[in-house]
Parts: structure tokens; C-alpha cells; sequence
């Protein structure tokens, strides 16, 4: 028998055990359609113990899950059990958890309870390994005991980023789908429940608004930048709101983060358990000396459409590398010493060259087959030139600054994905695969693309472009088991 | 261990497993184009050529290129046909190894060699049993790397 004090969940969890068994419901609501269909109120009332009987069945299950399901927790770790006819008993330990996180989501907040979350490296990368509504006092006692688990210090450093750096993150995370589906999905629950004619109404006003403010352009083109620009405007308000009240505490062992206004969240993450660290820039910010600083940990900014994985929103470049030197002075970044260089600008240029000539040829022969469209599509098609031409400037950028260096235990890469500058910092024990590719044309010149996976539940891999091979090769200590390798092989194969 | 090409039979087992896959499109040939007409031939044509090239260029290249090594700290497993790879696999970093096997492969006494990392995997195809047993011990740390695994 454990002595340690046995939790229920939140009470408002039966609610969320509900919407599992929510299948029940159809029992009464087929009944009382064939009831109106066959013998009207009467028959229906007749069979009305039917409908209770299942709604207290209803009930019953939840409750009985919620009843079911005690967790206990302690130094060692979080004990759980749970399942009514099939019996489930959890244990993970407390020094295996990267990230413990509790989001107090506005919802919740009347009740007194919160999300509790915590994530091993393992499991499911969708969901994580231990996830429970539970109450504030006891989500709060929960992290207290890893604390003092993992901490006999006091913290040693603290970052609160200026609310101007949080617009900053904020401007170059937004995305405008985010913030058109937000919307779509506004008006169409706007409309059902103030009804259809309200939604069409406004879908009305901006297909008005949308002709008025064409000022010359094809109206159905307008439409569509109104909507992405006015979707960008509205994920950009979201995502400020999300990270208000930002702070990064260090401790001897873990970090605490905690951001949110309306829904609080507050992240528990090992240091040790620090994947990688990832400066971040895009072209605009890499011009003006901004810099945004990720941290990859297992369950940090697990659902990636509401969470980011930040640990430093923006900042000026001298400032990002102080705020790490100060947070995490382990992942230090170091000079690049193997680099791509301008011999390999062709290797960097062939990706957006594709875009930068594809596109005016598609949309020329696109308007010669349909030319009632011609002006859309000229228009559509030197729209989509620019983020091809900026796409162009990016690779170029990363051409004269892509490439790799080892330092004391850390590597640092330089790469580009996207639209994206990285620095990545990884340290050596994290990374889980290293990988060559050599094309035809690369063997010529000797150069491969480097491809490092890094720790966590999806392969994630970060692709340095044409390298020098043997340089690679000799910084990982590559060189000395191929070199046995190509040695033996000229000698004789061995085939078993 | 020193540097190993996967088992020769593999030449066969992926041609086996070719000519098997190839029933489909042949079937298809047969069944949607009773006519014989262009499209016919030009069906006929890609699925005979694409069988062509793998039969007799594709797989000997693999075979070829596909070679493994074990050190103190990688697994190293080169391959490729039209790229050239090199995947090294931290020997620390290894969670754990799996061994799958086919009938086709059964058939032929090999087996395949699934390498589990904390955030990907590598398959290590066709790997005579011999072989793959060595490795699941050295990787497992039950013999010293660099010992040689008895050939048959």
C-alpha cells in the first residue's frame, strides 16, 4: 500500500470523459425521431425511462472514469492508474521528464484548474506521455517537488524581453492562413448561431468593400490580398496576446518559462535535456541585426499551431548572444570554420532559380491559353515573383554564410530552411544520425551536403549545403573508419 | 568490423521481389488495353524499361555501393546509386536494433537490419544472418568492436 497522498483529477474532467461517450447520446435522439415520426409526444413520453436510463448511463461513465483515475506523485516520479474495466498503471520517472507544463487556459481559470502536461523523450510526438486536468493547487505542488527535486540552488538568472520584441516575434511568426482560418471560422459560427443571413451579410460587406478598395487591380485579386493581409493582422494580435508576460528563470538544473494573458502557460524544462538551440533570423531581421532564439526540448511547443518553442522572442544580435551567454552557457555558438563558400553558389541557386523562371513562364502560358484571365493571372504571377525573388536573396545570404564548426562539445551549423537563417547549436551527445549526400556534380569537386538529425521523437534533420567532404569527414572522426573502409575495400571486398 | 557488402544473395532477393511487382503493370497491360493501340505500347514500354533498368543497372550498382562498418564510436553504412550517402550512426545514440525478414528473404537465409535512434531510424537491407547477429552483439556490447564476425 504507497503512502504517498492519492489525487483525483479536476472534477471537470468527467465533463471532458463525456465527449469520449458522446456516441451514447444517439440512443434517445434516435428514438425520439421515430417517436415523432410514428406516435407523437405520447409514444415518446411512454419511452422516456429509455432516454434516462441512458443519460444516467451517460453520466455514470464519465464519473466512474473520473472516479477511477488517482495519481500520486513524489521526488521519484508521477504514479498513475486509471481505466474502469481495463486497469492501467503508469510510472514515469521524475529525472526522465524534459518538460513539465501547466497551461492555465481561460476556460479553466473560474474553476480552479488547470492542464498539466509532462513529456519524456519518447512516446508519441503528437500527444504527451502524461496529460490530466487537474487542480491549481495541486499542478502548483506537482512543480514545486520537481523543483526542489532538481534544484537545491536558487535561480541564477532571469530574461524578461521588451513587449517591443514580443510584436517582433510576433511579426515574423504570424501567418496569415492561421489567422484566415481563425476568421472563416469565426463567421461561420457567428452565423449559426446569429443565422446565415448575418454571415452572408458580411461576407457581403467585404466582397464590397473588396471592389471599392481594388484601386485598379482585378477585384478578385484584391479580395484575396484584403484577406490574407487582414488574416495576418488578426494571427499577428493572437500571437501577442499568447506570449505577453513573457520570462525565462534559470535554475542550476532546469529552466521555468511562462507566457500568456488570457491562457497562462508555464514550461518546466531540463537543461540537460536541451536538444538543440536555434538562432533564428529572417532576411528583413538578419538586415536590420535581429535575431529570435528557439530551444528544441521534448514537449516545448508540442502543439505547434498554438506554441512556439522561444526562448529569446527577438532581440538585437550583441543582446540574443548575451541573453544565451547568460541562460545557457553551454550552447555558446562558435565562428564557422568550414564553410560552402561562393564556389558553391550554383548549388544554392538552383532551388529558387526554378521559382524565379518557372513562374513568369507558367503565368505567360497560362494567360495565352486562357486569356479572359490574362490580367489575374499576370497579376497573380508577379505577386508570386516577389516571394521567389526574396526566397533568391535568402539563399545567397546563406551561400556566404552556411557551413560548420566544432567547440569544446558543441557543433554549430549555419543553414537556411525556407525563408529562414539558423544557427543551430547541437551538443555532440544529441546528435542521433550524421548523414552525407554526394551528387554527381558534387563528386566532382568533392563537396556533399550534410545532413545532422538531432535527439527528439521526429527526425529532424538540418541540411548544410556542399560542404568540403573531407573536412567533414575528419571534424566528425569520420575519416579515420572510412579511410580503413576504402582501404580494405581496395584490398578486397568481404562478402559473407 | 571491418567493412562488409550486404549478403550477394540480395541481388536476388530485390529482383525476386522486382519481377513480383512487375505481375501488376503486366496484368494492367493485359486487362485495361485488349487493343493494341500507342497507349498500349507506350504503357509497355515505361513498365519494361523502368523493370529493364532495375534488373540490370539499378540493383547491381546497389549491391555494390551498399557496404557496412562498425568502430568504437559509428555505425557507418555507405550506399547510393545516383546520390552518394554516408549515414554514421553514434554508437551512443543507438536505442536499439531490430531484425525483419520477409518470406522472400526467409526464402533466402538474410534478413534486414532496422537501426533505432533517439529521433530516426536506418534500414540496413538484406544482411547475411551471420552478419546481422554479429552486429546485434557488438551492438549490444556483448562482443569488444573490432572483433571480426566468422564468415560462412
Amino acid at each position: 500500500m504507497s503512502s504517498r497522498l492519492q489525487h483525483h483529477a479536476h472534477p471537470v474532467s468527467i465533463l471532458q470523459n463525456l465527449y469520449q461517450v458522446l456516441y451514447l447520446l444517439l440512443i434517445p435522439l434516435i428514438r425520439g425521431f421515430l417517436s415523432a415520426l410514428q406516435g407523437g409526444f405520447r409514444a415518446w413520453l411512454s419511452g422516456a425511462w429509455l432516454d434516462i436510463l441512458v443519460l444516467a448511463l451517460f453520466l455514470g461513465v464519465g464519473i466512474l472514469q473520473w472516479a477511477r483515475l488517482t495519481f500520486s506523485y513524489d521526488r521519484e516520479g508521477i504514479h498513475l492508474q486509471r481505466g474502469v474495466l481495463y486497469r492501467e498503471r503508469l510510472f514515469i520517472p521524475m529525472e526522465r521528464i524534459s518538460t513539465l507544463s501547466m497551461l492555465n487556459l481561460f476556460y479553466l481559470k473560474p474553476l480552479g484548474a488547470v492542464h498539466l502536461r509532462a513529456d519524456v523523450p519518447g512516446g508519441s510526438h503528437r500527444d504527451s506521455d502524461f496529460s490530466l486536468t487537474v487542480s491549481r493547487r495541486v499542478a502548483a505542488n506537482l512543480m514545486a517537488t520537481r523543483e526542489k527535486a532538481r534544484n537545491p540552488e536558487p535561480h541564477k538568472a532571469i530574461y524578461i524581453p521588451r513587449s517591443v520584441y514580443i510584436a517582433l516575434l510576433s511579426l515574423f511568426t504570424s501567418n496569415s492562413l492561421a489567422g484566415v482560418l481563425f476568421l472563416s471560422t469565426l463567421i461561420s459560427q457567428t452565423g449559426r448561431l446569429l443565422g446565415e443571413e448575418f454571415a452572408e451579410g458580411l461576407f457581403g460587406t467585404f466582397e464590397t468593400l473588396a471592389r471599392r478598395l481594388a484601386f485598379g487591380i482585378p477585384p478578385a485579386a484584391a479580395a484575396l490580398g484584403y484577406l490574407l493581409l487582414f488574416g495576418y493582422l488578426l494571427a499577428f494580435c493572437v500571437s501577442i496576446l499568447r506570449h505577453s508576460r513573457f520570462l525565462v528563470e534559470r535554475h542550476q538544473n532546469t529552466m521555468y518559462i511562462r507566457y500568456g494573458i488570457i491562457t497562462n502557460r508555464y514550461y518546466s524544462l531540463g537543461v540537460q535535456d536541451i536538444n538543440y538551440l536555434d538562432i533564428r533570423q529572417s532576411l528583413f531581421a538578419k538586415i536590420l541585426g535581429f535575431s529570435s532564439v528557439f530551444l528544441h526540448v521534448v514537449g516545448y511547443g508540442r502543439q505547434q499551431k498554438q506554441e512556439i518553442s522561444v526562448l529569446v522572442p527577438a532581440g538585437k544580435n550583441r543582446e540574443s548572444s548575451q541573453i544565451i551567454r547568460g541562460l545557457l552557457p553551454h550552447l555558446k555558438p562558435s565562428d564557422i570554420t568550414i564553410r560552402s563558400g561562393w564556389i558553391s553558389l550554383p548549388r544554392f541557386l538552383t532551388d529558387p532559380a526554378v521559382f524565379c523562371l518557372g513562374i513568369p513562364l507558367l503565368s505567360y502560358l497560362l494567360a495565352l491559353f486562357f486569356p479572359e484571365w490574362g490580367d489575374f493571372i499576370h497579376f497573380v504571377g508577379w505577386m508570386l515573383l516577389i516571394p521567389a525573388l526574396w526566397f533568391l536573396a535568402v539563399r545567397l545570404v546563406d551561400c556566404a554564410t552556411s557551413g560548420i564548426s566544432k567547440e569544446g562539445k558543441n557543433y554549430t551549423i549555419r543553414y537556411s530552411s525556407g525563408y529562414y537563417l539558423h544557427k543551430v547549436v547541437i551538443p555532440e551527445e544529441k546528435i542521433s544520425q550524421i548523414s552525407l549526400r554526394q551528387s554527381i556534380f558534387q563528386r566532382l569537386n568533392r563537396r556533399c551536403d550534410l545532413l545532422l538529425y538531432t535527439y527528439g521523437e521526429v527526425p529532424k534533420p538540418h541540411l548544410v549545403r556542399n560542404l568540403p567532404q573531407n573536412q567533414v569527414l575528419a571534424l566528425f572522426g569520420l575519416h579515420t573508419t572510412l579511410g580503413k573502409e576504402r582501404r580494405r575495400a581496395k584490398e578486397k571486398p568481404s562478402n559473407v | 568490423m571491418q567493412t562488409r557488402h550486404v549478403h550477394p544473395r540480395a541481388i536476388v532477393v530485390w529482383r525476386m521481389r522486382l519481377t513480383l511487382a512487375a505481375l501488376v503493370p503486366s496484368f494492367c497491360s493485359a486487362l485495361f488495353f485488349p487493343v493494341r493501340n500507342w497507349i498500349w505500347t507506350a504503357f509497355t514500354a515505361l513498365w519494361a524499361g523502368v523493370y529493364l533498368f532495375l534488373f540490370v543497372v539499378y540493383y547491381p550498382i546497389k549491391y555494390k555501393k551498399l557496404t557496412f562498418a562498425l568502430d568504437d564510436r559509428y555505425l557507418v553504412i555507405r550506399c547510393g546509386v545516383f546520390y552518394n550517402r554516408v549515414k554514421a550512426i553514434p554508437l551512443g545514440n543507438l536505442q536499439y536494433m531490430t531484425l525483419l525478414a520477409g518470406p522472400l528473404q526467409r526464402l533466402f537465409r538474410v534478413c534486414s537490419v532496422q537501426f533505432i535512434c533517439a529521433g530516426g531510424r536506418v534500414l540496413l537491407p538484406c544482411v547475411g544472418q551471420a552478419d546481422a547477429h554479429t552486429l546485434a552483439q557488438l551492438v549490444e556490447g556483448r562482443t569488444a568492436p573490432g572483433e571480426e564476425a566468422s564468415s560462412s
